[in-house]
């Protein structure tokens, strides 16, 4: 038998009510920290990853005439301005010794070979932000490769520079999620490398320059950065949960804040975000 | 059941495609947000309590693959997707551009709301360019209206009382 108007109608409010409440329930239980739904969400994600691993296959053609077209632009501007620093290069040639004394004194204060003593694990990144307001990526190992949450994920450049990616927020079995560290929750404690003044660096999203409180003055000697001064994080426990030295990004300006009581310096990260295809996790226990 | 097995199956493909494709082409950096669609989808072919079930169902499934608050983006698509079937049910659906413009429209006021919501819940949507993600979603969404509805008209045709709902006039 038919359902009456009525009656259906009384249905409907229920079942919306209670989608609605459903909603709000795994919302609180979610701010709680409630544990089965990060288990569901590892589940999931080790469930779609062979079909986003055949949806890749199949699309990579596709996407490389993609990236074709609408970079060419890009590769256009790229292509500029790498002749144009072919052309420094072969300028500076002739104080190559005189370079090479200044490449030794930045390697010696940056510490660059901060990966040295610390072991690694190499990932392939299997899924880029899913949505435009996500800054998390997924990489193809997890707590079987040694992986833990909080560890800092990196990448090389091939030069030996790179620089930090972000951290482990969620750890599977052979998978594990990265918080990038343009995510505007993301927050690491760094040193300015010329000054040794500390600061903290936090994300502004994707394709914004990182935001590094300092608390420097506008009227102090510190004030005046040098441009494209180099920021590793810290080490501190109590501003940074990662290893001392990590490169993380080039300043690029400053600006005047709270009312000209600070300056503001911003650094575009080093780490290319847009290219990343491996990273490498840096298996140390994460402080704090 | 079979409308079950139907809606699972759009919702993994439609998952997958999102996750892989979308998010790796980013056109105009944005992603575009097929699940969202799939909630229009539903409410302008099914009208506000299906709407706003597969807009849920389908949210749950956006919010397994993200880090964002468990919820946000099922709430959002429950509310898309009542809204949408309310407004479609209460028009003249004869003219083939509504479903165009009503997609639209609910597209970029979904993902307005979806950033409302996640900034009340503590969210940082920093996004500078918000009107161009707003944009390029409505636009990725509105292009694919037509085949979205024909799937979400699909899905519905395998439920058992469908005859009984004012809403699924005109299906067959």
């Amino acid at each position: 038998m038919a359902m009456t108007g009525p009656r259906r109608s009384g249905r409907s409010r229920l079942t919306i009510l209670l989608l609605v409440l459903t909603s709000i329930t795994v919302l609180t239980l979610d701010f709680r920290g409630v544990g089965f739904l990060g288990d569901a969400r590892r589940a999931v994600g080790s469930a779609l990853s062979p079909l986003q691993g055949a949806a890749d296959f199949v699309a990579t053609p596709f996407q490389n005439t993609w990236h074709g077209v609408t970079g060419y632009d890009d590769l256009e501007a790229e292509n500029e301005a790498l002749r144009i620093q072919v052309e420094q290069l072969e300028g500076e040639a002739a104080r190559n010794a005189d370079v090479a004394a200044q490449y030794d004194e930045l390697v010696s204060q940056v510490d660059i070979p901060w990966v040295g003593g610390l072991s690694t694990a190499t990932a392939r990144v299997v899924q880029q932000p899913a949505s435009s307001f996500s800054h998390v990526i997924g990489i193809d190992k997890g707590s079987g490769a040694g992986i833990r949450e909080g560890m800092p994920v990196v990448v090389g450049d091939g030069e030996g520079l790179g620089g930090l990616v972000g951290r482990i927020v969620d750890v599977g079995e052979g998978r594990a999620s990265v918080q990038l560290v343009t995510d505007p929750d993301f927050r690491v404690g760094v040193r300015l490398v010329t000054s040794q003044r500390f600061g903290t660096a936090s994300g502004q999203g994707a394709g914004r320059d990182l935001r590094i409180d300092t608390g420097i003055e506008p009227g102090e000697p510190d004030a005046d950065l040098p441009s494209l001064e180099i920021l590793t994080t810290s080490g501190i426990d109590d501003r940074s949960s990662f290893p001392a030295s990590i490169p993380v990004g080039k300043v690029t300006r400053t600006r005047p804040a709270n009312g000209g009581l600070t300056l503001e310096v911003f650094a575009e990260p080093l780490a290319d975000l847009d290219q990343l295809s491996f990273v490498s996790v840096v298996l140390t226990t994460p402080v704090g | 059941m079979l409308r079950a097995a139907r809606l699972t199956l759009v919702l993994v493909l439609v998952l997958t495609v999102q996750t892989t494709w979308l998010a790796d082409a980013r056109p105009f950096g944005a992603t575009g947000d097929l699940l969202l669609l799939v909630a229009i989808a539903a409410g302008m072919a099914a009208g506000p309590v299906r709407g706003a079930t597969v807009g849920f169902i389908a949210g749950v499934a956006m919010d397994l693959v993200l880090l964002t608050p468990f919820g946000l983006s099922s709430l959002t698509y429950l509310a898309v997707g009542f809204i949408v079937g309310t407004v479609h049910d209460g028009v003249l659906r004869s003219a083939p551009w509504i479903p165009v413009l009503v997609t639209f429209v609910a597209s970029a006021l979904g993902i307005v709301f979806l950033v409302m919501l996640g900034q009340l819940l503590g969210q940082q949507f920093r996004v500078p360019g918000l009107p161009r993600i707003v944009l390029v979603t409505a636009v990725i969404n509105t292009l694919l209206a037509f085949p979205a509805l024909f799937v979400a008209r699909w899905i519905e045709k395998a439920a058992p009382d469908r005859m009984l709902q004012p809403s699924m006039r005109g299906l067959r």
